[in-house]
């Protein structure tokens, strides 16, 4: 199974979410993560999907999502084409013996300690999804207390005017 | 002009054309109720038995017209009762807008009294909803959901409107009816490659549906059917589009079809799919499903190429559209051979004995169509009768045979004739049941009644839940586990208790004497006939399989 990501413009109304969220759940399509917020345009929000699936459900998912009355666009964010980022917080339990190779990977990352106590630290972390894999991966050898993740948000690259206007089936 | 919610409400439906209502009323819905009272005149309101009966009400009127369909009904229980009907109308597409009242605004969320979220329990069954939350808005929400149900692919809309909402008052300015907002984007060379594909075929076959009434593109159809010599097979919401007994018809496909046209579509070369959607009761294994055949599909809904089967060429548009483009591209053909293959088909498929002793469906079917005619509206319910009637039935003509294809409710069909009738009071409207179905909303006798509506209801009743007890017969050794109803009703009693006229009968001239008198009467008349319950609808194809697997006794 492949992973996608997509993007979904839609009308910034009540219940949009419900209705994407709706939609996967009775067609059965997977989503892996998901965000959503306002655009510098009030009425039209993001969705960021991110979906596992072939090519045959990948395409009814775009076709699916496009029938609904308030979603104005889908694209897909092909992962080495698009900028994709991703923000993480990581609560880390630490000792005298580890609080310095955990520092130095913090560091290494250019990853951020938002909170500190006698014992913990909550990291934070900003980047592209493969960075944050990553930094997961070293990390998974210290004692983890706590994880969230926002999801993943993108865009294409380039300079693209009328994003959401041209894309409209 | 300054009106309250409720005055607004009335008058954007008589801007959008709206004559009959379909409701039930109640307390979220009473300012509503109040302004539809000053405006008796201009829009006629149907008060059913249960709110599913109001549905499905508005429902036939829309499947018997092409128009939309429109019922409202209280907050709560009258919402919820709603929800079959909606699921009813989008899984066969049928253009329906359901106002449901509600609480007052500043008691929703609290689980006030008949209280319920229909926009969250109704969001997948429409193809859109509204809750309104200001009255500026109301007007402009109900033409969008009269567009929205009517554009495109159609299917129903709900509007939820809040108790201060219809109080509230505005200002209100008329607006011209919505229009069909769909335009049809010709792809040329999309048209060449399947013109090609047809121009090049020697088996080739139509595979229709619903989608071809919806766009009104039966003229069209004929006339690609004979243009190309291209036989075709309807799916049971496509009956009435071409005449049934043309020689280029091949008879009604899928689980139920007949013989000769699940052979064709398996043997040919090229398919053509117009307006129909590769459900699984046709498509019965989808990979197998046209196997022999380059796939080429027309269908206004781009999510449904690709769904369930693989197609070659997808021509998406309004069906009359695109037909229209294809027709000056395929070359008149004569196929005298393939022709000759479908003919001795048709002598070789199911052909159901008479009796001269006890009742045939196939027989009552025939002799009943025989009394009320092509012009006659035919509705049924869902189980074996309607498998009966979709294959015994001579289907002449688009929105004369109404039936529940996708969701398979059980229930329809009482409502639905009401609806239809009322839409073409000029025609008998004729309502196939079992005794299965007919129990379960039977009760809209009283509106068909109150409202002069001489519906014939015909029941089939073989004493058992005849499609689950077949499918018991076939596949679970004859353990017949809750589908011996043992039901004592007496018909002709309960629809002379509730002021309509009902006939017993044994024989066929019963039949016939029976349909005689209920197609003159002024009153819903129910005929009742006795049927065997070992009585099977055949042909017929397990699910998942192939025409190979064919079941023909």
């Amino acid at each position: 199974m492949t992973k996608h990501v997509i993007s979904i413009v839609v009308d910034n109304n009540a219940n949009v979410m419900a209705r994407v969220s709706s939609l996967f759940a009775r067609r059965r399509f997977n989503m892996t993560s998901v965000t959503a917020a306002q655009t510098s345009d009030p009425s039209v929000s993001i969705i960021t999907i991110v979906t596992e699936g072939d090519a045959h459900i990948l395409d009814q998912i775009v076709k699916q999502t496009l029938k609904l009355e308030e979603v104005k666009s889908v694209t897909l964010l092909p992962p080495n084409e698009s900028l994709l980022s991703e923000t993480l917080m990581l609560r880390i339990a630490f000792d005298a013996a580890t609080i310095s190779p955990i520092k130095d990977i913090v560091e290494v990352y250019r990853a951020r300690i938002i909170d500190l106590t006698s014992s913990s630290m909550v990291i934070q972390l900003t980047g592209k999804p493969s960075k944050i894999e990553g930094f997961l991966e070293v990390m998974s050898p210290y004692q983890i207390l706590e994880m969230c993740r926002s999801g993943i948000i993108g865009m294409s690259r380039g300079s693209q005017s009328d994003w959401w206007k041209s894309s409209r089936a | 002009m300054k009106l309250t919610g409720s005055e607004i409400f009335c008058e954007v439906l008589v801007e959008q054309g709206v004559d009959t209502l379909f409701g039930y009323p109640g307390g979220a819905v009473l300012n509503l109720y109040d302004a539809l009272y000053k405006y008796q005149d201009r829009i006629r309101h149907i008060i059913t038995a249960h709110e599913q009966g109001a549905a499905h009400a508005a429902d036939g009127y829309a499947r018997a017209t092409g128009r939309t369909g429109v019922v409202l009904v209280t907050s709560g229980p009258g919402a919820t009762n709603l929800v079959t009907g909606i699921a009813t109308a989008y899984m066969d597409s049928v253009p329906m807008v359901a106002i449901t009242g509600n609480v007052p605004t500043p008691l929703m969320g609290q689980d006030s009294f008949q209280e319920v979220y229909i926009a969250g329990i109704t969001m997948p069954i429409t193809k859109h909803n509204f809750v309104v939350d200001r009255v500026e808005d109301l007007a402009d929400i109900l033409r969008e959901a009269f567009r929205i149900a009517q554009t495109g692919h159609k299917g129903p809309v709900l509007v939820d409107i809040p108790k201060d909402i219809t109080a509230a008052v505005t200002d209100f300015a008329p607006a011209a009816p919505v229009r069909d907002s769909y335009t049809t984007r010709i792809d040329m060379d999309a048209i060449d490659k399947a013109a090609e594909i047809i121009n090049n075929a020697k088996r080739p076959a139509i595979y229709y549906g619903g989608g071809v009434i919806a766009s009104g593109a039966s003229a069209e159809l004929a006339a690609l059917m004979k243009k190309t010599c291209m036989p075709g097979a309807y799916t049971l919401m496509a009956a009435g589009v071409v005449d049934s007994e043309d020689p280029l018809s091949l008879g009604m496909v899928g689980m139920h079809g007949c013989r000769t046209s699940n052979f064709a579509l398996d043997y040919a070369d090229v398919m053509v799919a117009v307006g129909t959607r590769f459900s699984d009761r046709v498509a019965l294994s989808p990979d197998a499903f046209g196997r022999r055949a380059k796939l080429i599909q027309i269908d206004i809904d781009p999510s449904e190429v690709n769904k369930n089967v693989g197609v070659d060429v997808s021509l998406v548009g309004d069906v009359k559209d695109v037909i229209c483009a294809l027709l000056p591209k395929v070359h008149q053909t004569c196929r005298d051979e393939w022709l000759a293959q479908i003919a001795e088909w048709k002598q070789e498929d199911y052909h159901p004995e008479d009796s001269d002793t006890a009742l045939k469906p196939h027989q009552v079917i025939r002799k009943i169509n025989e009394i009320a005619g092509a012009d006659a509206i035919y509705v049924t319910d869902v189980g074996q009768h309607q498998m009966w009637a979709a294959q015994y039935l001579h289907h002449v003509k688009p929105r004369h045979f109404i039936t529940s294809g996708g969701l398979g409710t059980m229930g329809f069909g009482y409502g639905a004739s009401i609806g239809a009738k009322l839409a073409r009071p000029e025609k008998t409207v004729v309502h196939f049941t079992g005794d299965g179905s007919f129990h379960m909303n039977m009760n809209e006798a009283c509106t068909a009644v109150s409202f002069g509506l001489p519906v014939i209801t015909v029941i089939l009743d073989n004493c058992v839940l005849g499609m689950v007890r077949q499918w018991q017969t076939n596949f679970y050794d004859k353990r017949y586990s809750c589908t011996d109803l043992n039901r004592r009703t007496d018909y002709v009693k309960v629809i002379e208790g509730f002021g309509g006229k009902g006939f017993h009968c044994e024989t066929l001239a019963d039949v016939e004497n029976a349909m005689k008198e209920a197609v003159k009467s002024d009153c819903p008349v129910w005929i009742h006939c006795r049927i065997d319950k070992d009585e099977k609808v055949l042909p017929m194809i397990p699910g998942g399989c192939t025409c190979d697997s064919i079941i023909m006794e």
